[in-house]
Order: structure tokens, then sequence, then C-alpha cells
């Protein structure tokens, strides 16, 4: 198996049994942030618990990058035509809503309201062939 | 307010691509223009606030202009970057510490998307790595939502854009002079959905000045100064959506646009009914229908029988982007802000021509909006 890594290691843990992302929660006020937080931007507690967030989700938004965004920061082509993607915001019960890739079949469609979980794909390769490996959700379950 | 401030001079230069002249170039034709109208010499200029994003240093118009050793002081504040300007302006002008001032914005920027890079913006390179370092996203997750929760239709979005574009046809400083009709706005390629190619603007190229002196000695100038009611910026607060977001807190709070229009009504003693015509920020059609109700210019989800019953058109009851906006001028980043300021001065002088609107306007209000979530509105009388 080649090797893989995370796109950020502070996002998630790969390779893991069962892998989640990292949010941290204030000590003071309780405000869910993500990707972990030094300091709360709700009350500028410095004191900030990290901890794995929920795998179930709703969405509240989303959108479909249509056209390759500029490279870098978005990871070159190597030659491949570029592939449309969705990304949305995804609502985690009780947390917050976090920016993530969206991962359908061809037999899906986003609609907002939609039950989601999380989900990993690898993004790209590097250049030594590293698999690099980014977060998203996909539909799962009634999706009403 | 101590001191009340006047615009007394204003210059352009046409938006859009200008091969042949660099921003900063640009920029120095807009501020002769500016002098010229009011009738001054660069060497009565006491003080200048200006900026550009990608365009070189706003201070080295100096060597363009005249070497006589005023302060001028460079602002980088993004999409606000004019406001600022302006606001800096005023309050130099309050204080005393100056009389007569330059304000000017201008950009260049290549074609194509801006390109960011995430650690500019205090993101991990992670964010630009799963594809999400692009401002056209937010815009379209934005509206997205807006549209489910307040009943907005595709409908509308295109009818901000052909708007635009028939307005940028009667603006000889506009860079897309040509109508676009509905079904072609409709029809054209899905960029970020429910955003299509024609409801976006584009980075462009542009400059603008303005010249401020205190209201009591705007006669010797001008017989038609435009008085400062207000002029603020603000930065997002804990809760509301923002470019370059990774997350979102689930409670809703009032947006940066609220907070910034809410000061500025309070500064100016006024309110939103009081507003003959507005300019604000349309980076793409759905921007120009939240900002709506975020102006205060109307309640949520009443855009949709507003632009269906042309209520925004340059003969309506609140026009709205009467030169066009971004949609028709493009985003040179330093320069947007002060744009809308510019547009403003014409049609509350009542100089704009064949896009003067109709009833003469008493207060006109504009806004700006960019990453990372800031806002700047001002409020201007005749
Ligand atoms: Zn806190």
């Amino acid at each position: 198996m080649p090797n893989q890594k995370p796109v950020d290691a502070n996002l998630f843990d790969w390779p893991a049994s069962s892998p989640r992302l990292w949010g941290s929660r204030c000590a003071l006020c309780g405000n869910v942030s993500f990707p972990v937080a030094q300091r709360c931007s709700r009350c500028s507690h410095d004191e900030q618990d990290r901890f794995h967030l929920s795998t179930e989700g709703i969405l509240w938004s989303w959108t479909v990058q249509r056209f390759p965004p500029a490279s870098p920061p978005f990871p070159p082509s190597d030659g491949n035509p570029f592939e449309p993607f969705t990304l949305g915001y995804v609502e985690l019960p009780g947390e917050v809503r976090v920016i993530s890739r969206l991962f359908y079949n061809a037999q899906q469609t986003p609609h907002i309201g939609q039950n989601l979980k999380l989900a990993f794909e690898q993004l790209y390769c590097d250049a030594d062939g590293t698999e690099i490996i980014g977060y998203g959700f996909t539909p799962h379950g009634d999706t009403k | 307010m101590s001191t009340d401030v006047a615009i007394i001079g204003l210059g352009i230069h046409p938006f859009g691509r200008t091969p042949d002249k660099t921003g900063l170039q640009q920029c120095a034709i807009a501020v002769s223009d500016a002098l010229k109208e009011a009738n001054v010499a660069w060497n009565d200029v006491d003080f200048a606030f200006g900026g550009s994003t990608d365009a070189g240093n706003a201070d080295t118009l100096v060597s363009e202009l005249g070497l006589t050793g005023i302060p001028f002081m460079n602002v980088a504040n993004g999409c606000a970057t004019g406001g600022s300007a302006l606001a800096a302006a005023c309050n130099t002008i309050r204080s005393g510490a100056g009389k007569l001032g330059l304000v000017c914005g201008f950009d260049k920027h290549a074609r194509g998307a801006f390109k960011v890079n995430p650690k500019e913006w205090g993101l991990g390179n992670w964010y630009g790595e799963e594809g999400f370092a692009l401002t056209t996203q937010f815009f379209a997750m934005k509206i997205q939502r807006y549209m489910h929760d307040y009943g907005i239709t595709e409908m509308t979005l295109a009818r901000v854009a052909e708007k635009a574009f028939r307005n940028g046809a009667l603006n000889p400083n506009a860079w897309r002079k040509t109508p676009i009709s509905i079904d072609e706005i409709l029809t054209s390629q899905m960029v970020n959905d429910p955003l299509r190619k024609y409801m976006f603007c584009s980075p462009s190229e542009g400059a603008v000045a303005l010249l401020v002196c205190p209201a009591s000695d705007a006669e010797k100038y001008t017989k038609t100064p435009i008085f400062v009611a207000s002029c603020l910026m603000r930065t997002r607060r804990f809760g509301t959506l923002e470019v370059f977001s990774p997350s979102k807190a689930i409670e809703d709070q009032k947006t940066v646009t609220q907070d910034a229009s809410k000061a500025a009504y309070e500064e100016a003693g006024i309110g939103p009914g009081d507003i003959d015509v507005a300019q604000i920020q349309d980076t793409e059609s759905g921007a120009e229908i939240m900002h709506m109700a975020e102006n205060g210019l109307c309640e949520d989800g009443e855009q949709e029988h507003m632009l269906a019953q042309g209520e925004t058109d340059l003969d309506g009851k609140l026009p709205i982007n009467t030169d066009g906006g971004c949609i028709a001028n493009g985003e040179p980043i330093g320069a947007s802000g002060l744009r809308q300021v510019h547009e403003l001065c014409l049609q509350l002088r009542g100089t704009a021509g064949s896009r003067q609107v109709k009833a003469s306007p008493k207060t006109g209000y504009a806004q700006v909006y960019g990453a990372p979530g800031v806002s700047g509105v001002t409020i201007l009388n005749s």
C-alpha cells in the first residue's frame, strides 16, 4: 500500500482505525472551534480543550467548484483534466458548522438539510508518490 | 461631529483594461482631474491617503505629481481600502490636522480569479489544497442558503446582473458597456452554483481620486460640494459567515455589514428610509441582493418583488448601483469603494448624465465588503 498522510496533521489523524476531525472547545464559554484554536473567537479565552468532532452532520449550504482553482495553493493538475467538486458547510449539531468537501455518487445531489457523515478521500499524490488524504462528508441514511 | 467634511473635487480613470498604463499612472490621471475640477494645484494639497492591493504604493504618486513633502499615508484594507482612506481623511480634517486632502485608490489585477495565499489570511495551506481558497465559493454558499431561507429565485439573480449591464451601458467609465439579456445571463456558464458567469464581477483596473476639505471652506473650491454625513468601516464579529471561514458558529449574529450600516446611520442621524440612491457591494448578483437587506434598504425576501418591479432601476423608488456596480466595472480592489463614492457625488450633484436618477436625490449611501470580513459604509448629503 502506498504511503498516505493527512492534508494537515492538525485536522485529523491518518492513518487511524476510525479517523475523526479535531476541534476544540473553549474551557470558559464552551464555544467550539474548527480547526483547533489557541484562543476562543467568541470570548478570547486562551484555554481550549481539543476533542473529536461529531462524524455526522446536516448540510447547511453548498456549491460546486466548476473552474480549476489557482495552483498553488490548489494541487497541480499533473496534466489531468480538472474535475469539478462539491463543497459546503456541514452543521455538526451542538458543535459548529465546518467547511467541507462533499462526496456524491452519480445518483446523489446536494440539498440543504441532507444528512451527512464524515468521509475521507485522496486529494492528490505528492512528488514522491505519497497520497495526500483530505476530509469530506457524504450522504447517509434518510436524506428527506 | 466637530467639523463637517466636504468632497470638492472628483477624478476617475475609466475602469476595465488599460494595458499601456500602470495603476499608478491611472491614479495620477484621476488626481489631475480632481485637482482641475476643484481649481487647485497639487501644491495646495496638504495631506493624502491612498492605496492599492496589486499596483504599488500610493505614496509613490508624489514622484508623478510633485515632491511637495506632504504626509501621504498608504492604506491597505482590501476591498475597504478606499473607504478606510476616506474615513482617515475625514478624521484628519475633523482634528484640524489638514485643510485640503487627497483620497485616492487604484488597482491593476491580472486576469482571472484572485490568487489567494492561505497563509496571508491566517489559514493553513490545507485550506487551499482542499480547494477552499476562493472568494467566489463563499458568495455562492452564502446566497445558496439565503435563497433557501427567503425564497429568492435564480431569476432575481439574473435581474440584478441585467440591471448592472444596462446601467454600465450608460456609463462612459464602465468596463462592460453592452447590455446582456436575462436569457443570456441564465444560460451562461455555471461558475459556482447557483452563480453563473455573467452574475460575477471580475478583477479589473481603474483609479479614483477625491479632494476633501472642511465644509466651511467648500465654497472656495466648488458650487456643488457634497458633504460626508458618515464614513466608517467595521471588522467581523463572532458568529457571522465571512470569506475564508473554515467554520462558522451555529448561532447566527449580525453580519459585519449590518454592524457598519447601523453605526453609519447613527453617525449620520438618519435611517434607511432617508436614502435616495445607493451603491452597494455587488461582487456578484447574490451579494447585491443580500446587502440590500443587510444595509437596511429592505427586509429579507423583499428583493424578489423589488427587482421584478424595477424598484432598484434608475427610475425606480430606490436606484441601486447606478453606474453598473462591480458587475459592469469590474473590481480593482483599491479603487472600488471610491468608485461608489464618485458615482454618489455625481448623482447628488445631478450631473450623472443619461444615468441620472429622476427625483433630485439628497442623500446617498455606499457600502463595500471584502475579505476577511470587512465592511465600509459612507453616507453623503448634497
Ligand atoms: Zn470562549
